[in-house]
């Protein structure tokens, strides 16, 4: 909004509650490929709820895949649960099989008759070709044959998926960890870096301040110090906007701190600077992917709710960010 | 630190309250500005809204939005 302003634009006005704010109310969300919706176009209108599915995969191949994906998603205990449901529903078709066509079963040569024993023989008989077993003491007859088939085949494959889960449960759990330790050495990274590029920063602008360093010299601390901070600030921008996990607050509020500072302390440094003519172009590039980036850290848009002092540190980084980009457009030159 | 307020000072600053977005969702005469990235604006936004994330603004803010003095409403995730 204030990016909108200093463009020349005269009448903006800000939706605080954004997106959140707008689903919350029950409204309809529009999702559209392209990027601005064409009038003629009639784009589809999704509920809130069901916005997260996605576009609708119309071949067949697809929805198997998506449906594999599924049972892979479940749950040991929901497995279980699919397994069993699916067996004794396959029993109960056995069973009521032998209303619409006699016979459907044969036990031992004999018709399996539609009663309450007929239905325990038929989930009997279900379970057992269900575990692959097929004593073969109960037989299906007819059309009661697919059936079979078809039970022994996904059986099998929702079998195959129990055992496969409980072998990678200890698998999960080593990835976890890993995750855990790879994403606070991160953490632990970006601090330090930050840490290093404060100190360093500081160091020039008193240098400058001396004014008997070389201006090459200079201007090559900043350039280098510039591009370690740029990394950081994108990794802290993916952290925000990609959020795999939460860091703990502290952290976070002390590493954004640490991102204001650096943004003030190059905002000040500007000012020793050479003009924006004589400076190198790298450096130039480095100045403006940060503000760039600093610029898209708000803290109303983050996907993550913050508690209000990370989200004011958010906005001073915008702040300065925005500063940042004024004083690069209006470079004092070096007395 | 700077923090958002809800307060009735901010409607006069210049904020949207959601009755008025709702009842103007179609006027042609507002434009309304996504200002999340591409994939977020593709899954969902406002109907109506053009998306324009905060990294392209001024690389492309005077192509989406000709009119300097044309009534802008911007959003972008909101509080969750």
């Amino acid at each position: 909004m204030g990016l909108l302003n200093g463009l020349g634009y005269t009448n903006v006005r800000h939706f605080r509650g954004g997106l959140n704010d707008w689903v919350q109310h029950g409204n309809a969300l529009e999702a559209t490929p392209a990027g601005n919706a064409a009038p003629e176009v009639r784009p589809t209108v999704v509920t809130p709820a069901a916005s997260h599915a996605g576009a609708v995969s119309r071949k067949p191949r697809e929805r198997m895949i998506a449906l594999v994906d599924w049972l892979g998603d479940r749950s040991l205990s929901s497995l279980l649960l699919i397994w069993l449901v699916t067996v004794l529903g396959c029993g109960v078709t056995f069973w009521a099989a032998g209303f619409i066509s006699h016979p459907a079963l044969l036990a031992a040569g004999t018709e399996v008759p539609p009663d309450v024993g007929g239905l325990l023989t038929a989930v009997y008989f279900s379970f057992v070709t269900a575990a692959s077993v097929g004593y073969g003491d109960v037989v299906p007859i007819g059309w009661v044959r697919m059936v079979a088939i078809a039970e022994g085949v996904a059986a099998l494959f929702v079998f195959g998926l129990l055992v496969s889960k409980f072998v990678s449960r200890r698998q999960d759990r080593l990835i976890d960890e890993i995750h855990l330790t790879t994403f606070e050495d991160r953490l632990d990274r970006v601090r330090t870096s930050l840490h290093l590029v404060l100190t360093e920063l500081q160091s020039i602008v008193a240098t400058c301040q001396r004014r008997d360093w070389p201006r090459d010299r200079l201007l090559a601390r900043t350039q280098s110090a510039a591009a370690v901070f740029t990394g950081q600030l994108r990794t802290v921008h993916g952290l925000l906007y990609r959020p795999l996990r939460t860091p703990e607050e502290e952290v976070l509020e002390g590493i954004l701190a640490g991102l204001a500072s650096g943004l003030e302390a190059f905002g000040e440094l500007l000012q020793h600077l050479p003009a924006p003519e004589e400076r190198p172009a790298s450096l130039e590039r480095n100045l403006e992917t940060m503000a760039l980036v600093a610029q898209e850290i708000c803290g109303e848009c983050v996907p993550r709710s913050y508690a209000p002092e990370l989200k004011g540190w958010m906005d001073r980084v915008q702040q300065l960010a925005g500063a940042l980009t004024a004083a690069r457009t209006n470079g004092h030159g070096r007395a | 630190m700077p923090s958002e307020s809800q307060s009735p000072e901010a409607t006069s600053r210049g904020a949207v309250p959601h009755g008025e977005l709702e009842r103007r969702l179609f006027d042609p005469g507002l434009s309304i500005v996504d200002v999340l990235p591409r994939d977020s604006f593709e899954s969902g936004h406002i109907p109506g809204a053009i998306s324009l994330p905060i990294s392209e603004i001024t690389a492309r803010a005077r192509e989406v939005l000709p009119d300097l003095s044309g009534e802008i409403i911007v959003y972008c995730g909101g509080p969750t």
